[in-house]
């Protein structure tokens, strides 16, 4: 199959790989269906009932190079920085360690995951969102990152299902695209 | 494997009781001070406080040496990096770059040039990244006006829903500001500007300056000291109208900018909008417009080709503003507001204010292009930022490699929904 569905899918590409990025979509399609927001707060004022008072109001953003999220909050006076706790930093370690192979795959917020039936998941998102999709998963030619193997390492991460290779070996063939 | 590069550089020891020196022009703060209030933080993530009792810090940027540099609103623009202070504590220093109380939000570091916005004006101040001051001094003298005659008159005093004080919005003079680039330098400044009142009618003429993002060439580098020229609002390419308040915008990061490979010249930008406080109009209930409209995330794409005798730049696009406006929650009053119980999060709707704009014209993107993502109401976006780092080995405390082309969104929080919502940061 053969069908470039990238103009659809700004945030398509990640690392070589290309992947629908379903938390895009996803965040698009629940609108309004199941009530959720469709997206999540990374930090947000606990006492929402006593804002704005001395609340935090985020105002502007910026990446420092130290790959942190730094944060202005103009009334209540503060800049303050979003950073990964050391823990969670042990699970990003195969990126850390250089594999080029790393992709993911986006699942609903709520989604109890289950390795028996990711690929059919997988498939049903796309096949809910776009024909062309479907067809690239279903004949597999999309991803030139790793297949979807039952076997291997799967890790949730807050919102996302994170797929790490197993071996070097599943380099991904960047010539090849659907 | 470098382990190494994983452990993560921890402060030697905290220090809350030594006063904080406050100098003319620096002070510190250790690592550790607490939020004003408390914050409640996703599973896996820290949040730092990493400076408290500024001056209404707006608009943030990085230099080319790794400061963040705040437009301290009402004060000025100040520096900020990792330091150790006298007695060994870990912190942060504060720098104290330009005293100008006239500065809103927008900023832009492009080397040693320095981008500004006051109400009307963009500024450009020589900036020395290795001292973290301007030429001049801290009274940022001589600065150059890149571009004068902004519209610097929005905000308004607006009565709230559910108190019967007036509050001022002062957001609408903000100016956000964009550099866009192409692979050697910058290539021209994007600028923000909002509507005069909360619903604006003049807005609906694109020349009306209002609501809309323009686009200024910049034709040479600046070139210190030479003075840059300075370049008029009027004369701006208008990308893009009818976005009642373009608080934050950012260019689709290159790694995923494959949309237009086959016309380079086209750019696209993620823009959060603010949407209008409707009650009172088109019949609206109190209880309808305390979860609608909702804020929005508009995808804007321009030509950034020069235009020549034969072509010109293809007409911006409107997003609707102030005729347009989109659904949040269409059952929020089935009784009071029945006509929007079999419509759906994220359709437009009309405000009513001209009997030729209806809501079928409001759903024609010829007219009023959607939104991409609906905000809930009241959570008033004012900044985006994608997250794409260009590194190979994470830092300690990198966020997760699996945020990589997230965007992400800053809520200033709601002050006329009850109960509030916002006051966080959204991915």
């Amino acid at each position: 199959v053969r069908c470039d569905c990238s103009f659809l899918y700004p945030f398509l590409i990640v690392n070589g790989c290309r992947l629908p990025n379903t938390g895009f979509l996803s965040s698009l399609s629940s609108q309004g269906r199941d009530g959720g927001l469709g997206y999540q707060f990374l930090i947000q004022a606990t006492n929402l009932t006593t804002c704005p008072g001395s609340c935090i109001r985020p105002v502007g953003l910026a990446f420092g190079k130290d790959g942190r999220l730094y944060v202005s909050s103009d009334t209540s006076g503060e800049v303050s920085s979003l950073s990964v706790l050391f823990l969670s930093l042990l699970l990003s370690l195969p990126w850390s360690m250089g594999f080029n192979t790393y992709c993911y795959v986006s699942l609903p917020y709520s989604f109890e995951f289950n390795a028996k039936y990711t690929n059919s998941f997988v498939a049903s998102i796309a096949l809910r969102h776009r024909e062309c999709l479907k067809n690239a998963y279903l004949t597999r030619s999309v991803p030139r990152c790793p297949q979807l193997p039952l076997s291997s390492t799967w890790k949730m991460w807050s919102s996302e299902l994170q797929y790490y290779p197993t071996s070097l070996n599943e380099t991904p063939n960047q010539s090849q695209v659907y | 494997m470098r382990l190494k590069a994983l452990i993560p550089i921890l402060p030697i020891g905290f220090n809350l009781l030594f006063p904080v020196a406050i100098s003319q022009s620096t002070n510190f703060q250790p690592f550790g001070i607490s939020f004003k209030s408390p914050v409640t933080v996703l599973a896996g993530l820290k949040a730092s406080v990493v400076f408290s009792n500024l001056t209404a810090p707006r608009g943030i940027a990085f230099d080319g040496e790794n400061n963040l540099l705040v437009v301290e609103r009402g004060l000025g623009l100040s520096a900020f990096r990792p330091s150790i202070d006298k007695i060994g504590s870990v912190g942060w220093e504060r720098t104290l770059v330009i005293n100008n109380p006239n500065f809103t939000q927008g900023i832009q570091v492009d080397g040693e040039v320095l981008y500004v916005s006051t109400a009307t004006d963009t500024l450009v101040y020589q900036y020395n990244v290795s001292t973290r001051s301007i030429a001049g001094g801290m009274d940022g003298k001589p600065w150059w006006t890149v571009v004068s005659g902004i519209p610097g008159d929005g905000g308004e005093y607006t009565s709230l829903t559910f108190q019967r004080e007036l509050i001022y919005i002062p957001e609408l003079t903000t100016h956000k500001l964009q550099l866009e680039r192409d692979s050697t330098r910058s290539i021209a400044l994007l600028v923000a500007n909002g509507p005069k009142t909360n619903i604006d009618e003049t807005a609906r003429d694109p020349a009306s300056g209002r609501s809309q993002i323009r686009r200024f060439p910049l034709a040479s580098p600046v070139n210190f000291p030479i003075s840059p020229p300075t370049q008029n609002w009027d004369d701006g390419q208008i990308i893009s109208f009818g976005i009642r308040n373009p608080a934050g915008f950012a260019f689709l990061p290159s790694s995923s900018n494959l949309i237009h490979e086959a016309s380079a010249h086209l750019k696209t930008l993620l823009v959060v909008e603010n949407g209008a406080s409707i009650d009172g109009t088109s019949n609206l209930t109190s209880t309808f417009v305390n979860d609608n409209p909702a804020d929005e995330l508009e995808l804007v794409t321009f030509s950034s080709s020069i235009p020549t005798n034969e072509t010109t730049h293809s007409a911006p696009q409107s997003y609707g503003f102030p005729d347009c406006t989109t659904l949040w929650n269409p059952i929020a009053d089935p009784i009071g507001n029945p006509r929007f119980a079999d419509k759906k999060r994220g359709d437009q709707f009309s405000l009513q204010l001209d009997p030729t704009r209806r809501d079928d014209f409001c759903s024609n993107p010829k007219n009023n292009q959607p939104p991409v993502i609906s905000f809930q109401a009241h959570s008033v976006p004012l900044d985006i930022k994608f997250y794409d780092p260009s590194f190979g080995l994470l830092s300690s405390g990198s966020l997760p490699s699996s945020f990589r082309n997230k965007f992400f969104v800053s809520f200033h929080g709601s002050f006329n929904r009850n109960p509030p919502t916002g006051y966080g940061v959204v991915m």
